[in-house]
C-alpha cells in the first residue's frame, strides 16, 4: 500500500464527529453552570436590599467610596462570599443530597428571570442535568437516592415536553430548533432506561408524539412550497419517506440536515 | 468584572466551537464509544473553562491552549483506562455519528466498513503512535505543535510519526 493511499484511507476518520445536539447542550451546560452561580449570588444580594441603602442620597455622596467601609456593605459582601461558596458545592449535589434543594432553587430562579426565548432551551437543559444526576446516582449504586433522582428527572422531562408541545403550537420556527435538544434528551433517556431496565420517562400519553408529528407535518408542508437544491431535495424525500413510516426521529434528522445546507 | 467574565465566556465559546469536535474525535478513537467520548470530552472542557475562569490576565495560566487541551484529553483517557480497563466491549447498538448528508446506501455502507477497518487498525497501535497519527494526519498539526503537546523533541516526533504510519500500514494490510 502506497503512503498516499494510506493517508487517504486514514482521512476517512475525519468523518467521526460528535452530534450537534451534544455540542450545543454541553456548551450550554458548562457556561450555563457559570451563569447559574452568578444568579444565585444575585438572589442573595436581592434578599438584603436594606444593606445597600446609602444614608445620604446626595448625588455627590453616591460617588464617595466611604460607603465601602460601612458594616452593611461588609456583611452583604460576606453573605455573597459564603453563599457563593455554598452554591459551588450545591452544583455537584444530586437529588437526595441536602444541598440539592439549593441547586433546584437556583435553577428555578434562573428560569423565572430568563426571557421567553431562553425558557424552552433552559427547560431542556434542566431535564438534561436531571438525567446526568440520575446517571451519577446509578453509578454510585445509591438505591436510596435513586427514586428521588428518577422522580426529579420525570418532572423536569415532562415540563420540557409540555413546553415543547406549546412551542409547536405557537412558534413553529423555534420549535424546530428546540426539537434537536428534546430528541437528544429522548435518546439519552432510552439509554438510561436500557441500563435501569425500567421506564424512566412517563409522559402524558401521545402528547409529545403528537407535538413531534405536528412539527414534522408543518415543516414538510413549508418545504413543499420552497425551491430546494439537489442535496436538499434528496434529504427532503428521505424525510417524507421516514415520516410516512412513522420514523419521526429520522424524519427530523433529515429536516435538520437540509436546513443546515446553505 | 462582569464585562471581563462576559469576555471570557465569549473567548471560551469560540475555543469550544473550534476544538470540541477535534477533542471528541481524538478521545473517541481511543475509547471507541460515543457515550464515553462525550463524557470525557465534556470533562476536558469543564477543566479548560475552570482555567479560563481563574486566569487574571488573558493567557497568564496557559500559554498554549491547544497543547493544554490535548494534554488534558490524554489524561482523562488514561484516568478512564485506570478505572475501567483499556478494552471495552462496545454494545452492538452503539455506532459512530457519521453525518448522513444524502449519500447513497451503498456508499454509506462502504464508508462505514472502511471506517471500521481503519479504526480497528489504529486501536491496535500504542498510545503514542495513535496520538502522532491523529495529530499529524487528522488534525493536520505541524511537527512543532505536536512536539509541544507531547513534550518531545521535533526529531522524536518526526521519527515517531514515520514509524506510526508504517505500523498502521502493516496492520491495515494484514487485515488486523
Amino acid at each position: 500500500m502506497e503512503d498516499k493511499e494510506l493517508l487517504k484511507t486514514v482521512s476517512i476518520l475525519k468523518e467521526i464527529k460528535p452530534s450537534q445536539e451534544w455540542l450545543l447542550l454541553t456548551k450550554q451546560r458548562i457556561l450555563g453552570i457559570e451563569a447559574k452561580e452568578q444568579t444565585f449570588s444575585v438572589f442573595a444580594l436581592l434578599s438584603y436590599p436594606s444593606l445597600f441603602r446609602i444614608s445620604n442620597p446626595s448625588f455627590f455622596r453616591i460617588f464617595n467610596l466611604s460607603y465601602l467601609k460601612k458594616p452593611a456593605f461588609v456583611v452583604a459582601s460576606l453573605v455573597l462570599v459564603l453563599l457563593g461558596g455554598t452554591a459551588i458545592q450545591a452544583r455537584n449535589s444530586v437529588p437526595g443530597d441536602p444541598l440539592y434543594v439549593l441547586k433546584a432553587a437556583a435553577e428555578n430562579i434562573q428560569y423565572v428571570f430568563s426571557s421567553s426565548e431562553e425558557k424552552q432551551a433552559l427547560r431542556i437543559t434542566m431535564a438534561q442535568r436531571r438525567l446526568e444526576d440520575l446517571k451519577k446516582v446509578m453509578n454510585s449504586n445509591d438505591t436510596q437516592k435513586l427514586s428521588f433522582a428518577i422522580r426529579e428527572f420525570q418532572q423536569t422531562a415532562n415540563l420540557a415536553s409540555d413546553d415543547f408541545a406549546k412551542l409547536v403550537d405557537k412558534e413553529p420556527a423555534r420549535a424546530l430548533q428546540a426539537s434537536r435538544g428534546i430528541v437528544q434528551l429522548q435518546k439519552d433517556t432510552s439509554q438510561v432506561e436500557k441500563i435501569l431496565g425500567t421506564i424512566v420517562e412517563q409522559k402524558e400519553e401521545g402528547r409529545f408524539e403528537n407535538a413531534v408529528r405536528t412539527l414534522i407535518e408543518n415543516e414538510i408542508a413549508d418545504l413543499e412550497t420552497r425551491t430546494l437544491r439537489e442535496e436538499q431535495q434528496e434529504l427532503f424525500l428521505e424525510a417524507k419517506d421516514a415520516f410516512s413510516q412513522g420514523d419521526y426521529q429520522t424524519a427530523l434528522e433529515r429536516i435538520w440536515a437540509l436546513s443546515n445546507i446553505q | 468584572m462582569h464585562r471581563k467574565m462576559e469576555q471570557k465566556r465569549k473567548n471560551f465559546s469560540k475555543l469550544y466551537d473550534q476544538y470540541a469536535p477535534k477533542i471528541y474525535r481524538f478521545i473517541y478513537l481511543k475509547v471507541s464509544s460515543h457515550e464515553i467520548a462525550e463524557d470525557l470530552s465534556s470533562e476536558v472542557f469543564i477543566r479548560v473553562w475552570d482555567v479560563y475562569r481563574e486566569e487574571k490576565e488573558e493567557g497568564d495560566r496557559v500559554r498554549n491552549i491547544q497543547a493544554y487541551m490535548y494534554q488534558v484529553a490524554r489524561n482523562v483517557v488514561v484516568d478512564h483506562y485506570r478505572k475501567n480497563g483499556k478494552y471495552k466491549v462496545v454494545p452492538v447498538e452503539e455506532k459512530v455519528n457519521i453525518p448522513e448528508q444524502g449519500k447513497r446506501m451503498e456508499e454509506e455502507i462502504s464508508n462505514a466498513l472502511e471506517l471500521e477497518r481503519v479504526q480497528k487498525a489504529l486501536e491496535g497501535l500504542s498510545d503514542d503512535y495513535q496520538d502522532f497519527i491523529i495529530w499529524r494526519y487528522l488534525e493536520e498539526l505541524s511537527v512543532p505543535e505536536i512536539a509541544k503537546i507531547a513534550g518531545k523533541s521535533e526529531e522524536s516526533v518526526r521519527v515517531g510519526t514515520h514509524r506510526a504510519i508504517q505500523a498502521l500500514k502493516k496492520r491495515i494490510e494484514a487485515g488486523v
